[in-house]
């Protein structure tokens, strides 16, 4: 028996935030929702467009007789059939010189998000670049517990051409001792 | 762990290294240790040991051309090419540690339009293996697939 890890999906304001956990798919598109179908909520092609941003965490619900979990490490592992022009994705995590995302107020923003301000990895990090307890070096003991917050945003451009993006994987990582 | 349990462990050593050829590079590893409560030494699975990781007081990793030997108890540790390694070879080392994890990769689809299944799950397996040796730091980690198979050297993470 091991922890018992899924990744977590949070929308709506922080003071009645909808939490949904174990989320099968991490669909951007025109609405902040959990497996939305981004058929029925496309992003709109235009000058520094964005999706919603999308805040994930690793919720640790047991450790199963494990001690720690640790080195948690997040990218882009198969790109499909490549990015569209225009089409990139931003992200709050980082290897060096991190610092934990808060939560925002009003739920995720479909503006420039102040917080995904990085370009996401497209290969496997050196190290962890999410962090626990706000440090990348940080462990959970003790469950149930949570990692920081991974911050996605989707972005396009007025020349993303319409119709669907090619479908990317997203792989995250952890260690459990 | 007794003289004669330590001749035992020794001559484990002999017997592998003395054995190589070419077609040993193929074979996984080879792990033996002494626990809490079976002092002698016996051989494992490597994904046995998670779960008695606490009680481990020796630990004997035989690899091809390579031995590599830590004995927690006694602050005992050894990293050699593995032709000969006596008991006046070990030197003591400070702060020795033996390090495991599971190291779980998950997968999710962005943007995902057809329902394919939920994303993929695999787990392997690490070792690593620390201490302070002469004023060096020494560590190598190993990183096992599930299977046991398919293993190589990674960098300590």
């Amino acid at each position: 028996m091991g922890a018992t890890v899924v990744l977590a999906e949070t929308n709506g304001a922080s003071g009645s935030p909808s939490e949904t956990l174990d989320i099968s798919n991490v669909n951007f598109g025109s609405i902040a929702q959990a497996e939305l179908n981004p058929a029925t909520y496309p992003i709109t092609a235009e000058t520094d467009g964005h999706a919603f941003e999308k805040w994930l965490r690793l919720y640790v619900s047991a450790l199963g007789g494990s001690s720690q979990l640790d080195n948690i490490k997040i990218w882009l592992s198969n790109l499909g059939g490549g990015w569209k022009t225009g089409e990139g994705l931003s992200t709050n995590m980082r290897t060096s010189g991190y610092s934990a995302a808060s939560y925002p107020t009003a739920g995720p923003v479909e503006t420039d998000s102040p917080d995904a301000d990085q370009a996401m990895p497209e290969s496997e990090p050196s190290g962890p670049n999410l962090g626990i307890g706000g440090a990348l070096s940080g462990q959970i003991t003790s469950a149930p517990a949570y990692t920081d917050w991974c911050v996605l945003q989707l972005d396009v451009t007025a020349g993303t051409p319409a119709g669907s993006l090619n479908q990317k994987t997203l792989t995250f990582q952890y260690d459990e001792q | 762990m007794n003289s004669k349990q330590v001749e035992k462990a020794n001559y484990n050593i002999k017997k592998v290294s003395e054995a190589s050829s070419p077609s040993t590079l193929l074979l996984p590893p080879e792990w033996i240790i002494c626990t809490h409560d079976r002092p002698a030494p016996h051989v494992v699975d490597f994904k046995e040991m998670f779960a008695i990781k606490s009680s481990i007081i020796v630990l004997q990793l035989l690899w091809n051309y390579n031995c590599y030997f830590v004995d927690v108890k006694r602050r005992r540790f050894v990293i050699n090419g593995g032709r000969n390694i006596f008991i006046s070879d070990w030197k003591d080392v400070q702060n020795v540690e033996i390090l495991y994890a599971k190291r779980h990769t998950k997968t999710v689809q962005l943007n995902k339009t057809v329902e394919d299944g939920s994303g993929k799950h695999e787990i392997t397996y690490l070792l690593g293996i620390q201490g302070t040796l002469d004023g060096e730091r020494k560590e190598v980690l190993i990183h096992i697939s599930p299977n046991g198979k398919e293993w190589y050297w990674r960098d300590k993470r």
